[in-house]
């Protein structure tokens, strides 16, 4: 009797959610530039596919592949629900594989970025792609006169896993060939495995202040952590700026600082054992960037990028960059150029050029809204 | 009896609470207003020097209508950026309405469309508030959802919406009267926001700055307007205070054609305060530049 009542809700809540119009369907693509001192490379991060829509009048859904160009490698980047208007105590929900509400540029995709890549410290934090994972989402609407949310997530995922799409890929070939031993290796993947699914949870409080008509700025805390490893948590602050006064003009101003402790398991997939044991010891690192863009006009903007680690690859990091881009038609392609100088350790240095086109066919463009 | 007198003061608060009432643009906000009255307190997302068509959605937005009763849309896909802002409220009970619902439609393409046509809106021109005829329907649209949210209110939402289309009609007779001599005067716009305006007015579009709606003006096109300008003997370049004026001060320059700013919305132009002042100012300009 209840296997049918059940069965009976759920065909009734598929047939309610059916729906008599398509999704949004949209496609991004784009070609990449690398240079430096000793090489020149062109390459493409592959394609974005996604497909967002309501399913029934209080929730929508949102589906993100990425086809990387390496192998054909088909990722999942995001599929989740969300529900906004249909839970009471103005609450919200997200459920399924998605970037939880932890500081801005988690939840940024990676074709907004006016400076074409996320900042390596953040990228090393978070992952190369940010931060996704399978989970459960609530976030509240806080009864304050302002715009003020507090998020949970609760992620079976730890920060810092997921694809890691060529430097995941060379990592893998380098260990692979030091652990020749194959019962080792699978051991320690085996280990790998169980520190990323143990199940974390993420906190963000979030406020946006209207200054005036053209003046916003928003501000947040953040805080993770894996539940029974107090050494792993990281929290943090975020900033972000904008003067808007008039349809083309801004200037925006975006940073972030994140402090925790680099535990032990997050060495291990960066090091080789021997490596290892010398390193240990807990310790706080501490990563940041900011960045300044300038949208001069309806086509050309141009900024500045600045990212810290006190620790990346057991050194400190730091680079400085500019930027300027490009998009001539409504952002349904937009042209992106960048350099930058970075700083690893005392006395390494190097200086490199990106460029990048990239470019939509659908409703979800490369911009930030 | 202090119990009653708290009763009584909770009771007067809720008789006397107004109907909240956001919209997308300026010009519904200000028939809103003149068919609420006193009994509805309303606020737009968009301001009237805002382009309609983008407006970046803001939290703060999101919490203007977690506060809100009713929510006017312009529809047809021009403020798309509203079901952002209406999901991110959070407002269950908020009542969503499409203004365009009644509106006889222009422009609305026929076989395939794409992006190559430029930012083509498939259901038609969404600028149809440009029209009187068309304020009309809207007011009527307004009232009928501040009837069902504010029952007490009909009759008074009724009798507003009567007043407000006479009004509209009184003005409509004066407009057409008064500016009859802009018939047939040719004209060259900006962007495509126009043809329920000129339709009613009887404005000659001969051509735009934008060669495909949102797409900014080539070399090629420039050039072609040139042309056309000279030969056609156009007076007038009429652009939204929003665009840059970079392509037509171009124009202006080689062929001394005029540049005048309408006012797309209330509010876009500072004479603009109200819809009647808003068709006023844009017959007026026109009038000032087309019939000198």
């Amino acid at each position: 009797m209840k296997r049918t009542a059940v069965l009976l809700a759920l065909i009734e809540t598929l047939a309610f959610s059916q729906t008599t119009v398509n999704p949004d369907i949209s496609f991004l693509g784009d070609l990449l530039f690398r240079g430096n001192k000793e090489s020149l490379a062109l390459s493409t991060s592959g394609l974005e596919i996604a497909a967002q829509g309501y399913v029934n009048p209080f929730a929508r859904a949102d589906l993100f592949v990425h086809i990387h160009d390496d192998e054909g490698t088909v990722e999942i980047e995001e599929a989740f629900l969300t529900i906004e208007r249909g839970l009471p105590f103005n609450l919200g929900l997200r459920a399924g594989k998605f970037r939880p509400d932890f500081g801005k540029i988690n939840r940024e995709h990676n074709h907004t970025y006016h400076y074409i890549f996320a900042p390596r410290p953040m990228q090393s934090l978070l992952g190369e792609e940010m931060w996704s994972s399978p989970g459960v989402e609530l976030s509240v609407l806080m009864p304050l006169p302002w715009y003020s949310k507090l998020s949970f997530s609760a992620m079976q995922n730890e920060m810092g896993g997921g694809h890691g799409h060529n430097e995941h890929i060379d990592e893998k070939n380098n260990i692979e060939k030091e652990w020749q031993d194959e019962e080792k290796w699978e051991e320690k993947e085996k280990k790998n495995e169980e520190v990323a699914n143990s199940g974390v949870m993420a906190l963000r409080f979030s406020n946006f202040f209207e200054l005036n008509d053209i003046t916003h700025l928003e501000a947040g805390l953040n805080h993770y952590r894996p539940p029974h490893e107090k050494e792993a948590t990281v929290s943090g602050v975020d900033l972000k700026f904008k003067w808007r006064p008039d349809k083309y003009r801004s200037i925006t101003a975006q940073g972030e600082v994140m402090q925790g402790g680099e535990k032990e398991e997050h060495k291990e997939k960066k090091y080789h054992d021997e490596h290892l044991k010398q390193k240990n010891e807990k310790e706080a690192v501490t990563i940041a960037y900011g960045w300044v863009n300038i949208q001069l006009n309806k086509i050309w903007n141009i900024g500045l990028i600045v990212d810290y680690s006190s620790e990346l690859d057991d050194m400190e990091y730091m680079s400085f960059g500019g930027f300027i881009g490009f998009s001539p038609v409504e952002e349904s392609s937009v042209f992106r150029f960048r350099i930058q100088r970075e700083y690893v350790g005392n006395d390494k240095t190097s200086f490199s050029v990106l460029g990048q086109i990239i470019w939509s066919l659908g409703p979800h463009k490369p911009h930030r809204f | 009896m202090n119990r009653i007198i708290l009763i009584a003061a909770i009771a007067l608060h809720i008789l006397s609470a107004k109907v909240s009432v956001v919209t997308s643009t300026t010009d519904l906000a200000d028939i809103a207003s003149m068919i609420g009255g006193d009994r509805v307190k309303v606020v737009s997302i968009a301001r009237g020097t805002q382009d309609p068509h983008f407006v970046e959605v803001l939290p703060s937005y999101m919490i203007k209508v977690k506060r809100a009763d009713i929510y006017f849309k312009v529809g047809m896909e021009l403020d798309r950026w509203a079901q952002q802002i209406i999901d991110g409220s959070r407002n269950r009970k908020l009542i969503i309405v499409d203004c365009s619902k009644d509106i006889p439609r222009l422009g609305i393409p026929e076989g395939k469309i794409d992006a190559s046509m430029g930012d083509i809106h498939r259901y038609g021109n969404p600028h149809y508030w440009l029209d009187p005829e068309n304020a009309k329907i809207i007011g009527g649209t307004i009232a009928e959802a501040l009837s069902q949210a504010d029952i007490g209110g009909k009759s008074i939402y009724s009798e507003n919406l009567q007043q407000f289309s006479e009004e509209i009609d009184e003005k409509l007779q004066s407009w057409m009267e008064n500016y009859s001599d802009l018939y047939g005067q040719k004209i060259i716009f900006y962007h495509n926001t126009w043809p329920y305006f000129t339709n009613r007015f009887g404005l000659d579009v001969v051509q735009f700055v934008e060669p495909k709606p949102g797409i900014m003006p080539t070399p090629g096109h420039i050039e072609k307007l040139i042309s056309v300008i000279t030969e056609q003997q156009i007076k007038v370049v009429a652009m939204e205070p929003y665009f840059s004026d970079k392509a037509p001060k171009f124009l202006a320059e080689k062929t001394g054609v005029r540049i005048i700013k309408m006012a797309q919305s209330v509010g876009a132009q500072p004479p603009a305060k109200s819809y009647v002042e808003m068709i006023n100012y844009n017959l007026e300009i026109l009038r000032s530049v087309l019939l000198k």
